[in-house]
């Protein structure tokens, strides 16, 4: 009939015992390995005991969970796994939990031993100022996010649960374990009939009056309904959003006195909240700005109206505690005292011996706020494009994001230091003045968008680029590799000055202005800083790389060596880098060009930065190493490598899905090359909007993938579109518009449109030269170009000409094997064939054919114009039978390939010559004349009317006049 | 709780013996006792002050002077002890109000938020309750009769009345329960039947006393 003692009644008796004899009375209360010292409170869910581990020697504390034999074991169950997940958590503002078990049939959970009180006390303890205890609310605050971050939810918070340490540290208990029970309607089971009854059997007057946590029948456990969410009274259990709603009852009563919804009964309450009927506020606050909004909305009845997560309210109220006016907090010199809140604000009423960690929400004023933003869109939409407005939203986000990044990667900064204590002061520092410079490169960028013009939009994924990565400012590896900043004022304010101008320039430069940009960098170049002098040295060596190549090469080059030579691993990463990325596939030296990407990559390696986003720069630049070899699949594997690693989003992906399609359109995998074109056009108009001039390049390409499938119409529609954006948003001189117009001319090419290709190639050649410089592989192109357009109207010594410019730049970007290279000996071939030169042409020939057989398949179509011309140089020199070999397999080759109908053509002619005059194939001239036949209708269907005149010349007489074989007309 | 003269030494004996020094004397009667002495706080008052009341009033008893001559009398004369200490609790407690009259304030006036006992039955839950609700000196007198079964006259000296007084006392008191159990119950049914078999409930609620103590703020 009568109980065994309680626990907390056995301690009782123990503790009177053990003070009035001195002794213990049996053996010591233990639960599990721990021996119990006092009760030291009792609560709605169970009682809280002082225990002791002796395996770890330390005081502990030790919740009993009151058994609740109404939900029996699955509730228990639900709560063990709860609290062995909360021991999974660590974070300064939560109690830590040490373990979690059940001693005869009860849940117990061993934790923390926290000296002290908890926060209700604390209120009423003393006057606390509206700061102090907005304060603490947040630190409260952080503990509950770190448990929704954890996946649990504390569902029964208040002031009560939230303890204040000794030394001043916030850290909230108890969380997930509240089972609270409402009337009879608790996930669908009903509530005890006791648990219920009891509520209906007592009706007390308010003097009388108990908190509920009283009137309980056996087992039951009541939560405590003031702080309770709407959703929770109703049956629901609580989660993150209800956390959210118990958190601002409690904060603005703490604030204002007096709870926000008020209600004689439960039903008036709930009809307050769902109204969204809250209190007047009772008094003023004392704080900067007010926190009534954060707070109000954290109470409203709907969840999902609720804030998204307790972050995003804390992150409001901690914005709460600065003056808005403090524009000086832009220049970013005392960003790491004002970080932490307390320290310079002049709250000397905090009174803490640790400083917080709160977010300066005003250290992006005036650089990144609401009036900034709107300039942004503004300037854009005065450009008239429009595609604007897109762009303006996507910069929006991505500026948002990053200020997002920043502001996360300075909180951690500080609370490793000063929350946490597992970073030095020091090391604060560093990461700090790493994170002031960045944050300036940030505004610089910014600065460029806001002051948008055509040119800035049209650049907008350059632009983007320079927004700095953060990754360095959280490297221990690269901070430890850095120079520190001067410790006086002004020398470490010249510092950043420095820096900022120098972000400045790179924007300068981006934007067009290389003169303006170089000339701020030379002011650089002689700072007693040394990383900043090596820097600009760096950037003014870069800046010059599209006048001069090699010497800007080497001046980067220069500029890591004196990074290496002073230690400063980041910065000769970020330089080496760059070089790999500048030299390869431009500088014309391959094995050089891959030395520097080994280099750079091995620093890369020491940095072990994670997530580098250098790592997929470099991987591309193999890529192309590889591409330029041919080795395409090789180059391929490399960019799908890179692909795999990086987020999904962001410039250096665009580019490098577009080389994996370049590639497959090499690798004439046409469909594949296709589909990812039309899948970057796709996201880059959602990203951009319709008609920016990045989707330019992306028409390009399809147009001369079109081109390549000999799509003539298809290819003139994408690369007319293409031209009209580049020229409307970059102008015509740029290189950008040469090669769609070089393109279009290969385009006018194969539809036998010489004199238009010719004017074409021959107005694009000097802004290639000018560009890119006369031993370019494009310049060399579009020498190979002309080349052919000479050769197709008869200028034979210019076609010579042109093809000998293009040869050795060819062998020696591509390699002297290189399957265009090839075409380009076979190609002279053909000119030399023109102008008579039968020798030399078969020589130059075999060349070709030699390296193509040496690395295509003897069935590619590449293959079929050097036959041909060898064959009519063969058939020219007298040698009919040998022609008829090589015309046969060019025939056969070029006609399985559709796009290179004039060669075709030219090649049937050619073979129906030969046969005819193969005297040991008489019996085949039938077919020397379906052959004459078809390559007349090509020439007619290409408008060559002189060809086809040529053709008929050779049709034989008809077979009753046999006569020999007349001499081709010359 | 008899006693077996022949085996065990009495109350009174042990008490001299620890009076005397001798501890385990003193063990013996805390096990005899304690739980009387607990039960009279656990009603009355908030569970983080029963045991230092307890404590005092044992300490109380080994240090007074007061001898019992009866044996079988010492657990009136704890109680008594009991009482004066829960009467200087609440006067230091309360120094603001006024002298308490305990013939007229109960404990639940007074504010001294009890622990809550959890008893197994709603009736015995509302008797405790309506105990709380009564004034003080009814609920002792209560308490008293049906859980450590005192006769009148100790009943008397514990609570310094005359002993006449306290058979009247008790039905004043009993009055006063059935009244304030029925203001507050708000199912007839229950009160019905508490009332129907309150001698019952009451007697079953002392040794019942679970004590499991809860925050009573």
């Amino acid at each position: 009939m009568s109980e065994a003692p309680s626990i907390a009644a056995s301690l009782r008796r123990e503790k009177v015992f053990k003070s009035l004899f001195g002794r213990s009375d049996g053996a010591p209360l233990t639960i599990a390995r721990f021996t119990l010292l006092e009760c030291i409170g009792a609560g709605g869910m169970g009682e809280l005991y002082a225990a002791y581990d002796a395996q770890l020697d330390r005081k502990v504390a030790i919740k009993l969970v009151r058994p609740d034999r109404r939900r029996g074991p699955d509730s228990e169950q639900r709560l063990l796994r709860e609290a062995q997940a909360a021991a999974r958590l660590s974070h300064p503002n939560v109690v830590q939990v040490y373990e979690a078990g059940v001693v005869d049939g009860r849940v117990f959970i061993a934790m923390e031993f926290v000296h002290g009180g908890d926060l209700r006390t604390w209120l009423s303890a003393a006057p606390r100022s509206d700061a102090e205890i907005l304060a603490r609310f947040i630190e409260a605050g952080r503990g509950l996010e770190a448990v929704h971050e954890a996946g649990l939810a504390h569902r029964d918070f208040k002031p009560a649960n939230a303890l204040v340490g000794a030394d001043g540290r916030v850290r909230i208990v108890d969380f997930g374990l509240a089972r609270i029970v409402s009337d009879a309607r608790v996930d669908g089971e009903p509530a005890s009939a006791a648990e219920a009854q009891v509520n209906s059997d007592l009706d007390l007057s308010d003097a009388e009056r108990r908190p509920l946590a009283t009137m309980t029948a056996p087992g039951t456990i009541m939560g405590t309904p003031r702080y309770m969410a709407p959703e929770q009274r109703r049956g629901a259990r609580g989660d993150a959003r209800s956390d959210q709603f118990s958190f601002c009852v409690a904060l603005y009563e703490a604030l204002y006195g007096a709870p926000p919804f008020q209600g004689e009964r439960a039903e008036e309450l709930l009809e307050a909240i769902a109204a969204g009927r809250i209190e007047p506020a009772r008094r003023e606050l004392e704080l900067p700005r007010s926190p009534r909004a954060a707070i109000v909305r954290g109470l409203e009845h709907e969840p999902s109206r609720r804030w998204p997560s307790i972050g995003a309210l804390l992150t409001e109220l901690e914005g709460v505690f600065v003056v808005p006016e403090r524009r000086w907090l832009k220049h970013g010199l005392f960003a790491a005292a004002l970080a932490i809140l307390g320290i310079g604000l002049g709250l000397a009423s905090l009174r803490e011996p640790t400083p917080r960690c709160a977010i300066d929400e005003q250290v992006f004023a005036g650089s990144w706020d609401r009036s900034q933003r709107d300039a942004l869109v503004h300037a854009f939409e005065a450009t008239g494009s429009r595609f604007a407005p897109r762009s303006a939203e996507t910069v929006v986000e991505r500026l948002d994001a990053w200020s997002r990044a920043w502001r996360t990667s300075q909180r951690e900064a500080c609370e490793a230091t000063w929350i946490e204590g597992v970073q030095s002061e020091a090391l604060l520092d560093q990461r700090t003045a790493c994170l002031a410079r960045k944050r300036q490169a940030f505004e610089v960028v910014v600065d460029a968008f806001v002051d948008a013009d055509r040119e800035v939009v049209a650049r907008i994924e350059e632009l983007l680029d320079e927004l700095p990565d953060l990754g360095e400012c959280s490297n221990p590896r690269a901070l430890a590799s850095g120079t520190p900043m001067p410790s006086e004022r002004e020398a470490s304010a010249r510092v950043l000055a420095g820096y900022e101008a120098l972000a400045r320039a790179r924007v300068l430069a981006q934007r067009g202005f290389s003169a303006r940009a170089e000339a701020v960098a030379q002011t650089l170049l002689a700072d007693p800083y040394a990383p900043l002098a090596i820097e600009a040295r760096a950037f003014i060596a870069s800046a010059s790389i599209h006048v001069a190549l090699e010497p800007a090469l080497l001046g980067l080059r220069d500029a890591a060596n004196a990074a290496e030579r002073l230690g400063l691993l980041e910065l000769e990463a970020e330089i080496r880098v760059r070089l790999a990325r500048e030299a390869v596939g431009d500088w014309s030296k391959p094995e050089l060009e891959a030395w520097l990407i080994d280099e750079a990559e091995l620093l890369l390696e020491r940095l072990a930065q994670p997530e580098d986003p250098r790592r997929l720069v470099l991987l591309a630049a193999r890529a192309r190493l590889h591409e330029q070899r041919s080795d395409y699949a090789g180059a391929r594997a490399l960019i799908e490598r890179g692909l795999a690693l990086g987020p999904p989003n962001g410039p250096s992906v665009t580019s490098l899905r577009l080389d994996l399609a370049n590639l497959e359109r090499k690798l004439a995998n046409y469909d594949a090359a296709q589909a990812i074109y039309l899948e970057l056009l796709a996201s880059l108009r959602e990203r951009w909007g319709d008609g920016h001039p990045v989707l330019a390049s992306i028409q390009y390409n399809l147009g001369v993938l079109a081109l390549d499938r000999g799509e003539f119409e298809g290819a003139q529609r994408w690369l007319t579109e293409a031209r009209a954006h580049a020229r409307a948003q970059l102008g015509p001189e740029t290189v950008d518009v040469a090669d769609i117009d070089f393109a279009l001319a290969k385009l006018a090419l194969s539809q036998g449109e010489f004199e238009l290709a010719r004017a074409q190639i021959e107005a694009l050649l000097p802004i290639y030269t000018a560009q890119l410089g006369s031993n370019h592989e494009s310049t060399a192109r579009a020498h190979a170009a002309l080349g052919v357009v000479q050769f197709y109207t008869g200028d034979l010594a210019g076609s010579l000409t042109s093809y000998r410019r293009a040869l050795p730049i060819f062998e020696q970007v591509l390699g002297p094997s290189n399957d265009e290279v090839a075409l380009m000996h076979a190609n002279i071939g053909e000119s030399l064939l023109g102008l008579g030169r039968h020798a030399e042409a078969v020589e130059a020939c075999d060349r070709a054919i030699e390296l193509l057989e040496a690395v295509l398949p003897l069935d590619h179509p590449y293959l079929g114009v050097p036959l041909k011309v060898r064959g009519h140089a063969l058939l020219d020199g007298g040698q009919p039978s040998a022609a008829v070999v090589d015309l046969e397999r060019a025939v056969g080759l070029l006609a399985a390939e559709a796009s290179e109908p004039l060669e075709l053509a030219d090649a049937r002619f050619a073979l129906a010559q030969a046969l005819l005059a193969d005297p040991h194939a008489e019996d085949l001239h039938a077919r020397a004349s379906s052959l004459l036949t078809s390559a007349s209708a090509g020439f007619a269907a290409l408008g060559l009317d002189e060809r086809v005149a040529a053709v008929e010349r050779w049709r034989p007489p008809a077979p009753r006049d046999p006569i020999g074989p007349a001499k081709p007309p010359k | 709780m008899s006693v077996d003269r022949q085996a065990e030494p009495s109350d009174a004996a042990l008490l001299d013996e620890w009076r005397g020094g001798a501890l385990g004397a003193g063990e013996r009667l805390f096990r005899r006792h304690y739980n009387a002495v607990e039960r009279f706080f656990l009603n009355k008052v908030a569970a983080e002050h029963v045991g230092d009341l307890v404590q005092e009033s044992f300490v109380a008893c080994v240090e007074g002077r007061d001898r019992v001559s009866d044996g079988a009398r010492f657990r009136g004369y704890l109680l008594t002890i009991a009482y004066r200490v829960f009467c200087r609790y609440l006067r230091g407690k309360y120094r603001s109000e006024a002298v308490l009259d305990l013939d007229a304030i109960s404990v639940a006036e007074v504010g001294a938020s009890p622990s809550s006992v959890v008893a197994r039955a709603r009736e015995q839950r509302l008797l405790l309750e309506g105990l709380r609700l009564i004034p003080i000196n009814y609920q002792v007198v209560l308490e008293l009769h049906y859980w450590e079964h005192l006769t009148t006259t100790e009943i008397a000296q514990i609570i310094g009345v005359p002993p006449g007084t306290v058979r009247s006392r008790l039905q004043r008191a009993r009055d006063a329960l059935s009244a304030a159990m029925a203001r507050v119950a708000r199912s007839p049914d229950l009160l019905e039947s508490t009332l129907t078999r309150l001698d019952d409930w009451a007697r079953a609620c002392g040794p019942e006393l679970v004590g499991l103590p809860m925050d009573a703020r």
